[in-house]
C-alpha cells in the first residue's frame, strides 16, 4: 500500500457532477464521502465510475464511529471495502471521533475524552479496522467544540500516540486544526509540529464560519489567510503532501472551488 | 467515569431536552439541523405542502421519537413516513400528507439513493 502525493484535488460533490463529466477538468484527484455512495447503484454510481476511470479517488467517511464503544460495525465495514475496491480508491480516511453508541447514531462527529483509556480503546479499534480492510486507515483530526474536564492529553499528543501504536497514516485536516485552537485555545502551530510529519498523507483545507466566541467548521466559504499561513507551516513541517479542498454547503460554481485547490498548489510551492 | 459512560451521557444530551451549556449546545443543535435539512432534500413536495414550520415540527417529533439508527441516512426515506401514518390523527388531510409522504419516500428510494452532500459534514 502506497500512499503517494497525489497533488492538489477537490471533493467531488454532486452539483459539479455535470461539470465534471463535461468538462473534464484538469484536476489532480477527487475525494468523495463514502457514504454517499456505499450500498448506491443507478446515476450517481455510474458518474462516479465514469470520474474514477479517468482520475485518482481517495475516499472519506464519516460513519466509521472509530471511538464508540459499540461492537464494530462489520456491515458497515464490508460496504466500504467493497466500495474502495470496485473503484480502485486509493486510501481511505475517516475522523478521530464517535457518532451514536447503544445502537444509535447522531450522524455527527463527537468529540472523544483524550486520555489513557481513549488511547487504548482506539488503537485496538484501528487495528481490527485494518485487518479487515487489509490496508492503513487514514485518520483524521476533527473540528471540536466541547471538551470534557478531565482530558490528562491534548489532541495532538494522543493522535500521535495513535500513530505510534498502530500503523495509521494520518489526515491532517488544517482548517480543523485552526478552528478547534480557537474554540479551545491552544497553539495550532504546536499542535502540528507535534504530529508525526512522516505519516501525514493528505491535508484538507475549508471554510468556515467564525461566531465571535467560537468557530463552526462549515465547509461553505473560501479558506482564511491564517489557514493558509497555517498550511504553509504544515506543508513545511512534513514536506508536502495530497491536499484536498473541502467545500459543503453554499457550493460555488466548480471553478471556484479548482481555484481555492490551485492556490493550494502555489501555497505549497 | 468510563468512555462508555462519558459517551452515553453526551449522546443522551443530545438527543434530550435543550442543553445549558453552549458549547454542548452545538452538537445539540447540529444533530437536528443536519437531520432535518437531510429530510428537507428527501420529501420535498412534502415540504411545500405542509410548509416548513409545520414540517419541521413533524420532523423533529419523528426525530425525537425515533433517533437514527445505523450509518445510512437514507433508511429516513422510510421511517419518517412510516412515523406520519402512525402518529395522523383521524382527518382526511392528515391521511393525504401521510399518502404524500409515503409516495415520495418510496420514490426517492428507488430512484434518488442518495443523501444530499450538505447533511454530512465532514
Amino acid at each position: 500500500m502506497s500512499f503517494p502525493h497525489l497533488g492538489f484535488g477537490i471533493g467531488l460533490r454532486s452539483a459539479h457532477f455535470e461539470c465534471v463529466l463535461r468538462d473534464q477538468p484538469d484536476v489532480d484527484f477527487f475525494e468523495i464521502i463514502s457514504e454517499n455512495f456505499m450500498e448506491v447503484t443507478g446515476r450517481p454510481r455510474s458518474v462516479l465510475d465514469r470520474i474514477a476511470e479517468r482520475y485518482p479517488i481517495v475516499m472519506h467517511g464519516v460513519s466509521l464511529s472509530i471511538g464508540s464503544t459499540d461492537p464494530m460495525d462489520f456491515d458497515y465495514l464490508r460496504s466500504l471495502k467493497k466500495l474502495a475496491d470496485e473503484i480502485r480508491a486509493l486510501w481511505i480516511s475517516d475522523h478521530l471521533c464517535w457518532t451514536g453508541v447503544g445502537g444509535l447514531t447522531t450522524h455527527d462527529l463527537l468529540p472523544l475524552p483524550l486520555n489513557e483509556e481513549t488511547l487504548r480503546h482506539v488503537a485496538g479499534r484501528i487495528r481490527t479496522v485494518q485487518d479487515f480492510l487489509e490496508r492503513p486507515l487514514v485518520l483524521e483530526n476533527p473540528s471540536s467544540y466541547y471538551r470534557f474536564p478531565d482530558d490528562t492529553m491534548s489532541e495532538c499528543e494522543l493522535i500521535a500516540a495513535l500513530a505510534k501504536e498502530t500503523d495509521c497514516r494520518l489526515l491532517l485536516d488544517v482548517n480543523n486544526v485552526y478552528v478547534s485552537s480557537v474554540n479551545h485555545g491552544f497553539d495550532p502551530y504546536a499542535y502540528i509540529a507535534t504530529i508525526p510529519a512522516e505519516r501525514v498523507v493528505q491535508f484538507h483545507l475549508a471554510g468556515h464560519t467564525n461566531k465571535g466566541t467560537h468557530i463552526i467548521d462549515t465547509h461553505d466559504d473560501h479558506v482564511i489567510d491564517a489557514v493558509w499561513d497555517l498550511y504553509r507551516f504544515a506543508v513545511k513541517h512534513t514536506g508536502g503532501a495530497s491536499t484536498l479542498v473541502e467545500w459543503d454547503a453554499k457550493i460555488p460554481p466548480f471553478e471556484v472551488v479548482h481555484a481555492e485547490a490551485l492556490k493550494a498548489r502555489e501555497m505549497a510551492a | 467515569m468510563s468512555l462508555r459512560e462519558t459517551q452515553e451521557q453526551m449522546q443522551a444530551a443530545i438527543m434530550g431536552p435543550p442543553v445549558a451549556d453552549e458549547r454542548l449546545a452545538i452538537y445539540w443543535r447540529a444533530y437536528r439541523l443536519r437531520l432535518v435539512e437531510t429530510l428537507h432534500s428527501m420529501f420535498p413536495r412534502l415540504l411545500r405542502a405542509l410548509g416548513e414550520p409545520l414540517f419541521n415540527d413533524f420532523a423533529l417529533e419523528f426525530i425525537r421519537r425515533e433517533p437514527p439508527r445505523g450509518w445510512t441516512l437514507e433508511r429516513l426515506a422510510e421511517t419518517f413516513p412510516r412515523h406520519l401514518a402512525e402518529t395522523r390523527p383521524d382527518e382526511e388531510w392528515a391521511d393525504r400528507i401521510a399518502d404524500l409522504a409515503r409516495r415520495e419516500g418510496a420514490f426517492r428510494r428507488g430512484r434518488f439513493n442518495f443523501v444530499s452532500d450538505s447533511a454530512q459534514r465532514a
